[in-house]
């Protein structure tokens, strides 16, 4: 059981713990900025009963809702590694998936990098499926490959958006 | 025309792809032959700019365009960008007021023209602009924001007006959401989200609550991009500016009985209103307790009902409801029986131990049945091990023997070799699993070296090498870990040794908002070491992100208004004082400064000059200072940290740094206006009232800072001298103390200079002589600490170890004499011309100290190179980094001092 609330500019003072995890990419301000502007629905922090940040989560809406393409998307969810194994995270998704729902999406689509497995079996458990590889997506001193997973919502009655690519996409035909 | 953009697409291209070096090149080929080209002579201005290369230039180019802007839509585009980028927001309003004044009818141009007044914090034309687009352009077409645009155009004005903000632009913002809100229920639209925040913004700020509450019944789909959890919460939040506990406790009484999802804030909301309400109706706080146990039975897998039960008896210690703290001990034993195996567990009950503390191991399972039979290693397992010391080193604080601690360090050091086999697969770039309890194990080593500190200090550097030796092998297995890295700089900080904690320190990868909390560890000592350039590196990144964040928030509270987050417009509008008033930032160009003029020591520019004066006349600055840091990023497990609260530390931390802070200002403005005299030709009486005032400030920031020294030396005596604590330790402040008086009286002999060079009168040889006086005896107080204390070796003979905390002494006499001599080559420029003995025997005392400090720089250099490290550390790569660390703040020292000494014997002559 966490707190949950949407996200201020003063946390960003509160999560250098989380984001010194080396798993969690410390982004330019303006990154977190233009999240707050655009969809601070999609932007929410868990606190603890002390009022400690357990986590975060970072999301926006987008794609064209005539092509079936309107979802929602994961940008990030980072959890502190002392509140770990505590279904933080899966609360924190099923929020993101609740506004997705209310913004009429088709789906809700996050990339993970594909030796996560820790993170890949939780998206698993709570309903994602791995829709496509994406070669190379994440670049570092050795580049990634990253799993596209999705999960639809109820608007795609047919569940189109989640039958899995048969072949590997490249990050460039990732829209 | 077609040949100028043909030839052009290729540049835009290069500028697209950040390639600017070369798209220069071309655009100077293109300007040779055709150099009225607009759009050229703009990506140029736009390249050289972003380039950081001649940016005068560059703002001089955009603005001879301006005026074509209106002809060509690409140049402006460019010119909009470059002004942007440039952040000449003055000009941006310019160049759209013209684009505006020829365009009336020209939707984009207007909003462009609003968002330029945005930039510009201009809120009256906002106002006006925002109505202007609303009457041409919202007929019949509902769904743009712009009268929405005005309102929260007045009510920022509101907000930042102090004399009409409340009597005339906040009813003005009513007015005008009302009618907006009565125009869309009357028309049959639906009520929009931005409509309704808008209004909620304005009744908080007229602190109307409970008309809040009203918007949210009445509007029932109210909001409906809001999830319900997050509903709930607003509701719970009003209500509790309004106190109405009785009304808060029946909400969180409801909610708990219907089967959505609670959250924490429902059930804390529940137990501290129950508690409220306990005084006037007994039957309250059990049929509270029955709630929480009805919510436990119906999950008993859920860790936090369980804990709401524990929650609630703490509460009721708390306020004296109940007086034995036996119910809540039972509730913890059962709580640790259940769920001791989640790594959380602690930060579960920490709260509540102060109740327990004395009786642990009455809620704790026995000590010997933890441990785990080999081969038989498991995550859970791990954990509880794990709960079970942590409230072991929570409540067992004071009274164990150092062989106790050793023994404590050793167990737990057994254990995490034991449980590192759970961590066989797991990448470098992960933590382990069972990280903590290493921590735990070089804490209670730690602890012992605390207690041997007055007594064995010799044997005592031991203990830190071999808790930087533990780090280390750590280190090697999980190279990311910030458990890990976090203790490893702040030990090698206390030894002293710059290079491997700056080599730490980039492995953390500390960027962006992370300044605030972590740079702290570096940037409070690393020029104390001699590590000049590298601290001087740090400043420029800390102020360049917070530069860069003002920057980009004016923009983003732009995207705001596009997006109609209104909400998020007013949290940005804070959030800029709140980073211009970070006290991280203020520190960092401070101590820029000071760091400039140590390399500057010969010559003081006019640059470096006209910035430390903007920096120090700027009372506001120094006066509304904020602590962003999140210390407990960097007291974790520490003892002592824990037994005198993170709030605390936090607190003493600032207050300590807020002083020097400003010590450090009048010195350096005391400087500041010497300079000025020595510059100024014609008598200035102002520079001599201004000294004044500085040494008035100088003083009571000096009186400021002995009192939080002395507060923290009776409260704080412990942590003070913990190789943890990221802080100057008692000797160090000790010799600043001194310093303070030197510099105090070194201001005494400025204004009496400057007095008789001003007003023409003759100094009162008396007076000057009673001041020279105590300069001595302070000189010679330096010299004996430098003859008695830091003369002893820095090193032992028999095997080279070197005593970290002499060397961190002899570091700030360094500082202390740069200073001093200073102050008096300043004053030997304008002043004394008759009679220089008194100076003299102060340079001579100087000189003396300069001297001795010399022949030991070179002595202490020549064994470092000499003693063997095998002593130290049995990893190679620290060894190398040791010798270099040391070497490199002599060599940097040494060169400063050679400087100084050249200095002082040219005035002793």
């Amino acid at each position: 059981m966490t707190t949950l609330r949407q996200f201020t500019c003063d946390d960003l003072f509160r999560i250098t713990r989380m984001n010194l995890d080396p798993l969690t990419e410390t982004y330019g301000l303006p990154f977190y900025l233009q999240y707050l502007a655009h969809w601070p629905e999609y932007f929410l922090v868990a606190e603890s009963h002390t009022g400690d940040m357990m986590g975060y989560i970072m999301g926006k809406a987008e794609g064209n809702a005539a092509r079936e393409t309107w979802h929602g998307h994961v940008t990030c969810v980072t959890i502190a590694p002392e509140f770990r194994r505590r279904g933080v995270a899966g609360k924190l998704m099923s929020i993101l998936e609740e506004v997705s729902e209310r913004k009429a999406c088709f789906f809700v689509d996050l990339f993970v990098r594909v030796s996560n497995q820790v993170a890949v079996d939780m998206y698993e458990r709570l309903g994602y499926i791995v829709y496509r590889r994406v070669l190379d997506y994440y670049n570092g001193e050795t580049d990634e490959d990253a799993f596209d997973m999705r999960k639809a919502m109820s608007r795609d009655k047919e569940m189109k958006s989640v039958i899995p690519l048969d072949r590997p996409v490249t990050s460039s035909e990732v829209e | 025309n077609m040949k100028d953009e043909k030839r052009l697409k290729p540049v835009f291209a290069l500028v697209d792809d950040g390639n600017h070096k070369q798209a220069l090149q071309q655009l100077d080929k293109i300007l040779k032959k055709s150099p009225g080209v607009n759009q050229a002579i703009a990506l140029k201005a736009l390249c050289l700019w972003r380039l950081k290369e001649r940016e005068r230039e560059a703002v001089s180019m955009v603005c001879s365009l301006i005026d074509c802007a209106v002809e060509d839509e690409t140049v402006l585009g460019l010119i909009s960008t470059c002004l942007r980028e440039m952040q000449q927001y003055t000009l941006l309003e310019e160049l759209y007021t013209k684009l505006v004044n020829k365009n009336p009818k020209d939707e984009e141009l207007l909003s462009a023209l609003f968002m330029a007044h945005v930039r510009t914090e201009n809120f009256m034309c906002q106002r006006q602009r925002a109505l202007q687009l609303n009457k041409v352009f919202n007929q019949g077409h509902t769904d743009r924001p712009y009268y929405l645009w005005a309102v929260a155009s007045v009510l920022l004005q509101a907000k930042t007006d102090s004399v009409d903000g409340a009597a005339l632009h906040l009813p003005l913002a009513k007015k005008m959401i009302e009618k907006s809100l009565q125009q869309s229920e009357n028309a049959g639209n639906i009520v929009k989200n931005s409509q309704l925040e808008l209004m909620l913004l304005v009744l908080e700020q007229e602190n109307k609550i409970q008309d809040c509450l009203d918007l949210f019944e009445k509007h029932g789909k109210f909001l409906n991009k809001e999830v319900l959890i997050i509903k709930r919460r607003r509701i719970l939040d009003y209500l509790k500016l309004l106190n109405n506990h009785e009304k808060i406790y029946n909400l969180c009484v409801d909610f708990v009985k219907t089967p959505c999802e609670i959250d924490w804030f429902t059930i804390q909301c529940l137990i501290e209103n129950c508690i409220v309400l306990h005084k006037n109706n007994d039957s309250i706080l059990p049929s509270t307790q029955q709630i929480l146990k009805k919510l436990y039975d119906e999950n008993p897998q859920s860790i936090d009902y369980n804990f709401a039960m524990i929650e609630l008896e703490r509460q009721c210690l708390v306020h004296k409801i109940k007086e034995s703290p036996k119910e809540l001990c039972e509730s913890l034993k059962h709580f640790y029986l259940h769920f001791g195996c989640k790594p959380c567990f602690f930060s579960y009950i920490q709260t509540s131990l102060k109740f327990v503390s004395d009786h642990p191991n009455s809620f704790l399972q026995d000590e010997a049945s933890l441990i785990e039979p080999e081969n038989s290693y498991t995550v859970n397992g791990l954990y509880r091990l794990q709960a079970y010391y942590e409230v072991e080193r929570y409540c067992a604080r004071n009274g164990w023997s150092c062989e106790k601690l050793k023994e404590k360090s050793d167990k737990l050091l057994h254990f995490y070799n034991g449980y590192l086999q759970l961590s066989k697969h797991l990448e470098t770039t992960e933590p382990q699993f069972c990280t903590k309890l290493l921590l735990l194990s070089v804490h209670y080593l730690l602890d012992v070296f605390v207690q041997n500190r007055k007594t064995k200090e010799e044997e005592n550097i031991h203990i830190i090498w071999q808790c930087i030796d533990l780090l280390e092998k750590a280190k090697s297995i999980s190279n990311y870990d910030e458990q890990i890295l976090i203790p490893l700089i702040k030990l090698y900080m206390y030894l002293g040794l710059a290079v491997p904690s700056t080599e730490i320190y980039t492995q953390l990868q500390v960027k962006q908002f992370l300044h605030e909390s972590i740079s702290y560890m570096l940037s409070s000592r690393m020029s104390d070491y001699g590590f000049l350039e590298e601290s001087q590196c740090l400043n420029i990144s800390i102020q360049k992100y917070f530069a860069e964040s003002v920057h980009s928030l004016k923009e983003f509270i732009v995207t705001a208004f596009k997006n109609g987050a209104f909400r998020q417009i007013y949290d940005m509008f804070d959030w800029k004082c709140t980073l211009r008033n970070s006290f991280t930032l203020v520190k960092s160009a401070l101590d820029r400064f000071s760091i400039d003029m140590y390399l500057n020591i010969e010559e003081v520019s006019e640059d470096l000059f006209k910035g430390i004066e903007d920096l120090l006349i700027d009372d506001d600055r120094f006066s509304n200072l904020e602590d962003h840091r999140d210390i407990m990023v960097m007291y974790d497990w520490d003892q002592e940290s824990l037994s005198c609260q993170s709030h605390s530390v936090q607190n003493i931390t600032y207050q300590l740094d807020k002083q020097w802070l400003q010590i450090k200002r009048r010195i350096l403005q005391s400087f500041m206006l010497a300079i000025k005299a020595m510059l100024t030709k014609e008598s200035n009486i102002k520079i001599s009232h201004a000294l004044q005032t500085t040494k008035l400030n100088f003083e009571a920031a000096c009186e400021q800072c002995n009192k939080v020294v002395s507060d923290i030396s009776c409260d704080f005596s412990q942590v003070l001298h913990h190789p943890f604590f990221v802080y100057t330790t008692g000797p160090e402040i000790f010799f600043k103390m001194k310093l303070d008086q030197l510099y105090s009286l070194l201001f005494e002999i400025f204004i009496l200079v400057s007095h008789s060079k001003f007003s023409s009168n003759c100094i009162e040889t008396k007076e000057l002589d009673s001041v020279f006086q105590k300069v001595e005896e302070i000189c010679t107080n330096l010299t004996d600490i430098v003859e008695n204390s830091i003369c002893e070796q820095f090193t032992r003979e028999n095997d080279g170890v070197v005593y970290p905390q002499k060397l961190t002494r002899f570091q700030l006499l360094t500082e202390s004499l740069f200073y001093s001599t200073l102050c008096i080559h300043i004053i030997s420029e304008y002043a004394f011309k008759s009679d220089k003995g008194a100076m003299k025997k102060c340079v001579a005392h100087l000189l003396t100290v300069s001297e001795c400090l010399n022949g030991k720089i070179n002595g202490t250099l020549k064994s470092i190179h000499a003693c063997s490290y095998e002593t130290f550390t049995s990893e190679s790569h620290v060894k190398e980094m040791v010798i270099e660390s040391y070497s490199e703040s002599f060599k940097q020292v040494s060169s400063f001092r050679l400087k100084i000494n050249k200095l002082l014997k040219s005035l002793a002559h």
